[in-house]
This record gives C-alpha cells, structure tokens and sequence, in this order.
C-alpha cells in the first residue's frame, strides 16, 4: 500500500498554517468531526493531521480487516501508517478516549513520530481487576454490546449522512453534507470490543514521551481513579482535572479544552 | 422550575438536562417510573439513572450525535430504577435554547411488549446472519474440494484424446474429448459457485488501482479472439483514447469482461458481430460489449443479474449456464464503484455497459509521464 493509499484510506484530512504536526485520533463511536468544535484554535501555529480510523466515518471500509483491528495494535498501525505515509516526525499527538491508548501503543512502537501525547479521558482498563478499580464489570460491556445491537438495527437511517447543522456554533456551521460515527454495526461491535476488554496497564511505563492527561469531572467512563492510576503509571505525565464534566469535553466544553492543550504545549515548548 | 400539569401527568417520561449532564427539569411520570421523588433526580447527573452500559453509549453515541445533530430519534436506553432495574424505553431528544441555556428535552416511552418483539427479531436475524455464513462456507469448501478430483479428470481426458497414452479409434477420441468438455463445462460452474459465495460473504477484496481503459480491453480481445472466430463471429475493438484511465482492480474487471464477451458469442449466431468501445461519460469511463445476438425480452432483463436465473429454456439447453457469470460481475462492478447495465432488442442484440470511476487527471498525467520516460 502506497502513501496515497494510507490516506484515501484513512480519509486524512490535512488543515492549518503551521509546520509543527499535530494528530487527532478520536475515539470509539464516532469520526473526525469530532474534533471540529477545537481545531480552528490550532490552525494558525500547526498543521493538523485529522483521520477516520479504518471503519470510521469516511474511511475505507473495504480495507478493514477483522483479524488486525480485533485489537488496539491494529488502530495503531493506522496511525502509524499514516505517520509514515506523511513523513511525520516530533508530533503532537491528541487522543481521545480509546485512542489515549492507541497512541502509548504507537509511540512505544514508533517513539521518534510523536513529542508529546494528549490523552483526553484515558482508560488503560475499563473492567475492575484485583486492586484496579477500572468503572466496569464484564456484564456491564455486554449491556453496552446488547445497547449498540438494538440501536444499529436502525442505524443506517439514524447516522445517515444528513445536513450537519452546529446550532451552537453557527459561524462553524456550513453545512455539510457529512456522515456522522461509523456506520457497519459488525465493525462498531469489534471496536467496542477491542476497546472496552483491553488491558494496556503494562504499556504505560514504557512510553518515553511527556504527556498531558486531561481528565474531566464526573467521568463515568473513565473515573478520576483511573485518570490519576494513568497519571501514576505513565512517566513524565500532566494531570490536569477539568472543570468539564462527561466524556467528551472537546464536544461539551470545547473552550476549557482548547485553553488546557495550549497552556501545557506553551509549557512544554 | 414549574412543570405544565399536563406534562407532569403525560404517560412518557420527560427530563430536561444541561450540556454537563444535569437533570434540571423532571416530570412526576418518569419519577414514579424510577422509584425517585422528583426533588431527589433534580441536580444529579442524567448518568445516575442509566445502567453502566448505557453510560458507556450515551458518552460514546447519544451525546456526540446531539451536540452534532441537535436531535435522536427512536433511541434504545435502558433506565435504571432505585432498586435496580432496567426499563427498556425509547428515546426521542432535541436540543434547544430556554432562558439563555442549551438544554436537551428527552423523551422517554416504556416498551416492555416492543422489547420483546425486538428480541426475536435479533434473535431471528442472528441466526440468519449465521446460516448464511455456514452456507457460503459450505458452498466455497464443496467448490473446492470438487475442483481438485475436476481438474485430473479434465488433465488425463485431454492427454488420452491427445494420444498420450497410445492411439485411440474416431470413436474413442470423441468419447475423451466429450469427458473433457464437460469436465471444463463443470468447473466453469464450480468456479462461478466458489466466486459468487466468496462475493455473497464479502470476502472477496477489491483493490482499484488506475487502469487505462484500452489496455484492459486488448488483453481481454486477446483471449476470446479465438473462441470468436472459431464460432464465425466478427470482433472488433474501438481505438480507446489513451487517456481514458479507470479506477478498478486489474483481475476483475477482466472477469466482467471476459464473462461478457463469451455470453455474447455463446448468444451470436454464426455470421455476427461482436463489439467492444468506451468512452468518458462525466467523471466515469463506460465499457461496453455489444453484439448482434439473439438478444433479451425486456421483462427479463432486469431479472439476467439475479443468481441462479436461467432463461429461455429451451436456450439453456444449447447454451448451459447457471446464469451466476452476470451476478458476479454486477457485484464486483459495484464493489469497485462501478456499475453493470444492460440493453437489448430481442432478435437484434445486446449491449452490456460496464460504468467506473475515472481515475482523476494527477493519475493520468503521472501514467502519461511513464510511458514517455
């Protein structure tokens, strides 16, 4: 598979006036739009690397392949692939969610891409353990697993590309022929999976990079427990607690975001 | 806040909630469905009362298509009761502004017996899902498993009726020369068994890379040149413009083709023509096979894409065909963006357009570059 190939499948979207990389990987359940509400803050320093997991949104779906992304491994050579395909070196890598941990995998396996690592809402494990108290139990992921069959039966209708209208910020809000989340319920499930029975608590200790945690109030994906256990395990981690309360504060409380990312990448420059 | 009576009453649950997840407004209905008072929902997060699973999807789908959409229709939540139950409800939210603040009204209707229908149809459709596998499964492995023995028998029935194995009579020659025909006529229908469950499953991949348009249909000329004449059949191909370059994969556009140009000297009579042109049609290139054939009554000519339908009876039994050859290739037409039509005049003949992407100017000028350097 060529470069072009990466990105056409991939659906990167390449925006900003800067030099220095900046890559958004969002998280399970939806696309790239995701990160719509914070990047025009970016724009003018950086040049930012937006994509669809393969899966995702307007990614490739012939490409995917259930045996390389029936793991988070397989999300991370995505975006390592994507790294190669565009020459990246030193850059700022923005996960969230799920991706908090497709980035420690891919910076373990690629430290020289990636200077530092965003990691909003990060979970290295969803299900209590002995002493690890992750928010969920193993029945709780199948609720989640039975929730995501039921709603997908209709899903083709429900996500299907309609007029996106961003009623709270119209001056975003060119409306777009766009298609939200990802679409095949099979893949979602897999991802789901993948997602949601991982266990990367061995990986934290490995990653060289500094990283900043941006953990919200009243997660109840990922609870301040596990955003301060990441913060113990990982080296030359930031904890920055929000204000913004939920999961998605890029979505919810885009301005707190976008100040908090600023503030430590003035720092760490 | 005051509650309208009549919305407090309403048989469906109401909450109104802040951007953080708030619960700022509840009706008495969905208070009583939950086993709450009012005052003790007001200010907890919406979190509090659904099942961790369906935090999990309300963070992960529900809230991000609100914030995006502004509106969710026909939702599946779980709620979670007091003493910890979960009601299945169906969930109608809409975004808007009240005094100055986004808030997000939901809906929430009970759907105790609809839970239950929706269970057999997930149930149903797993096991669908499932038999359709086992089937494509099973049709992909008997394939196989017949090709192998097929293909000795057609091997040693050509070398027999060669003389490999010491002279044979006129009579005996025939007799080899009819075991390998059928033999061929079988595998044919094997591989188009193997190719369509393959398709049926998905589990064919297709990597369009970009092609120019009259390379693909020399090499298919080549190969049928022979089969034409020897059936007594004109073929002709149209000088394609160098430029017209298509998005496909390389193999199988030259299983449409060639599928298409032997239905089209399977269906001439002797004396006829075959033709093969293309053309830029907006951002797509068309190929098309025309022939001079027996043609296809219009009611039937939807129905020729459909697996396993045969038509003219009495036709089959001269041509043999399972009629899978024009399914697959509509398939992977489609699977390449593309797609595979048909016209015809009976008694006159049919044309067959394949329709693709073009591949985009930066890719022809880059194909140009290597044939000059």
């Amino acid at each position: 598979m060529n470069d072009d190939d990466v990105l056409q499948r991939n659906n990167v979207k390449i925006i900003g006036r800067g030099t220095r990389p900046m890559i958004f990987a969002h998280g399970f359940g939806c696309d790239q739009n995701m990160w719509r509400f914070i990047t025009p803050a970016f724009e003018d320093d950086y040049r930012l690397i937006l994509f669809d997991y393969v899966g995702s949104g307007k990614s490739d779906l012939n490409a995917y392949d259930p045996s390389r992304y029936a793991t988070l491994q397989g999300y991370a050579q995505d975006v390592l692939d994507i790294c190669a395909a565009l020459d990246l070196h030193d850059a700022i890598f923005v996960g969230h969610s799920v991706s908090a941990m497709v980035g420690v995998l891919a910076a373990k396996q690629e430290p020289e891409r990636f200077s530092n690592l965003i990691m909003i809402g990060p979970s290295p494990r969803y299900i209590n353990d002995d002493g690890y108290a992750g928010g969920f139990e193993r029945p709780d992921i199948e609720g989640l697993l039975d929730l995501m069959d039921r709603n997908y039966i209709g899903w083709a209708s429900f996500l299907a590309p309609v007029i996106m209208k961003n009623p709270d910020r119209p001056e975003l809000g060119a409306e777009l022929q766009e298609s939200f989340c990802s679409t095949d319920p099979k893949i979602a499930r897999r991802f789901a999976e993948a997602t949601f029975f991982a266990d990367n608590r061995g990986d934290l200790a490995g990653v060289a990079q500094p990283s900043l945690i941006l953990q919200c109030s009243e997660d109840a994906i990922a609870p301040l427990e596990v955003g301060q256990y990441v913060h113990r395990e990982l080296p030359g981690s930031t904890l920055r607690v929000m204000k913004a309360t939920g999961h998605c504060p890029h979505l919810s409380h885009p301005e707190e975001t976008i100040e908090a990312i600023r503030e430590y990448l003035g720092r760490a420059s | 806040m005051t509650i309208h009576p009549v919305l407090d009453t309403a048989p469906c649950g109401y909450v109104s909630v802040a951007d953080d997840g708030t619960m700022l407004e509840v009706n008495l209905t969905l208070a009583s469905m939950l086993g709450y008072t009012r005052a003790e929902l007001l200010g907890w997060h919406l979190q509090k009362i659904l099942p961790p699973g369906g935090r999990i999807f309300y963070q992960t789908h529900v809230f991000p298509l609100l914030k995006m959409h502004g509106i969710a229709e026909e939702l599946y939540v779980a709620l979670r009761t007091r003493d910890g139950n979960d009601i299945p409800t169906l969930l109608n939210a809409a975004r808007r502004e009240r005094d100055g603040q986004r808030v997000t009204d939901c809906i929430f209707v009970r759907m105790l017996q609809r839970h239950e229908f929706e269970d057999q149809l997930l149930q149903a459709r797993r096991l669908a899902e499932s038999a359709n596998e086992a089937k494509a499964k099973f049709l992909s492995m008997m394939s196989h498993d017949i090709r192998t023995p097929l293909t000795a028998i057609a091997g040693y029935a050509g070398l027999a009726a060669g003389g490999a194995f010491g002279p044979l009579n006129d009579e005996q020659r025939a007799a080899m020369q009819g075991i390998r025909g059928a033999c061929d006529e079988l595998l044919r229908l094997m591989n188009d068994i193997l190719g369509f469950a393959q398709l049926d499953s998905g589990r064919i991949p297709v990597h369009p890379v970009p092609l120019r348009a009259r390379e693909v249909i020399a090499r298919a000329e080549t190969l049928v040149r022979l089969r034409a004449e020897e059936s007594g059949l004109t073929l002709r191909t149209d000088t394609c413009d160098d430029d017209l370059v298509v998005r496909a994969d390389p193999e199988r556009l030259q299983q449409i083709l060639l599928n298409l140009l032997t239905n089209a000297i399977k269906f001439t009579p002797h004396g006829g023509a075959i033709e093969i042109t293309c053309e830029p049609h907006d951002a797509r290139v068309c190929i098309r096979v025309r022939d001079t054939g027996i043609g296809i009554p219009r009611e039937q000519l939807e129905r020729i894409f459909d697996p396993f339908v045969q038509l003219d009876p009495i036709v089959d039994v001269v041509h043999r065909g399972v009629g899978l050859g024009l399914a697959i290739s509509r398939d992977l037409a489609r699977a390449m963006g593309g797609e595979l039509r048909a016209e015809s005049t009976p008694g006159s003949g049919s044309v067959f357009t394949i329709e693709l992407p073009a591949a985009d100017a930066a890719v022809n000028a880059l194909l140009e570059q290597e044939t000059t350097s």
